[in-house]
């Protein structure tokens, strides 16, 4: 997986591409918790580029979200693929997570 | 079709390097056996989340332990049995991810995709060992 990192303002963007497979969540687990550890902890994940994600992924997601709800800012999802918006449905975690269809929109509010 | 497809038995050890291999060879049987991408991608996932299960709860990420893949991969059908090596539990006691109080926690989602990407999951042996089958769709 490709994981690149941009601040945009006051906010961390992320851009991931390929598959969040088990193997990658080491990365993806760093990166969030690099994005989470800057004030004022707000990180925008896209998600545009992602053809898979398991468990282990939405995890790092999760915890990365929590943490920075916990700090009083926020990780916000992009765009992401059909399939990938299914899991986030059938997890349910789409309750959890705020998505966008854009980073502009995920920054603008 | 050659019958490398079918009832294949795979032991590998408990290191996740080790999915990718038995996804890639369960994907490749069935692209050639003409299931479609939204198949594939469903098996793909249920297949890591029942193997890394396996490694992580079953065998404990104990390298002397193996994890048993058998697969078969068929016209109308794949079947895929997931066997560790550990104490077993009972998958019935698993707590629903979904749960207010649970949506939070990092973990507990993998059986959950399983049951939900797969047409079947069945639990045998004291939970060691976990059976998914998944049809080809009529239109694919």
């Amino acid at each position: 997986m490709n994981i690149t990192t941009e601040l945009l303002g006051e906010a961390t963007v992320i851009r991931f591409c390929g598959a969040a497979d088990v193997t990658a969540v080491p990365d993806i687990r760093k990166v969030l918790v690099d994005g989470v550890g800057v004030a004022p902890c707000r990180v925008v994940c896209d998600l545009s580029d992602i053809d898979y994600i398991c468990s282990d992924a939405l995890g790092a997601f999760i915890s990365a979200h929590e943490d920075a709800r916990e700090a009083g800012g926020f990780v916000r999802l992009v765009h992401p693929q059909r399939r990938i918006a299914d899991i986030l449905a059938t997890t349910q975690l789409d309750r959890l997570f705020e998505v966008f269809e854009s980073v502009e929109l995920a920054l603008s509010q | 079709m050659d019958d490398h497809d079918r009832n294949q038995v795979l032991q590998i050890p408990s290191c996740v390097d080790e999915v990718h291999h038995v996804q890639c060879l369960i994907q490749q049987a069935m692209e050639q056996h003409g299931y479609d991408d939204d198949t594939c991608f469903a098996v793909k996932l249920a297949v890591e989340e029942s193997v890394i299960n396996a490694m992580k709860h079953g065998n404990k990420f104990d390298q002397s332990r193996c994890v048993e893949v058998r697969y078969d991969v068929g016209d109308d059908r794949v079947c895929i049995h997931v066997r560790d090596q550990g104490k077993g539990f009972n998958p019935c006691c698993v707590p629903d991810p979904t749960a207010e109080e649970n949506l939070v926690k990092p973990h507990g989602r993998g059986i959950m995709l399983m049951r939900a990407y797969m047409d079947e999951v069945d639990y045998a042996d004291a939970g060691r060992e976990v059976t998914m089958v998944k049809r080809k769709r009529a239109d694919g």
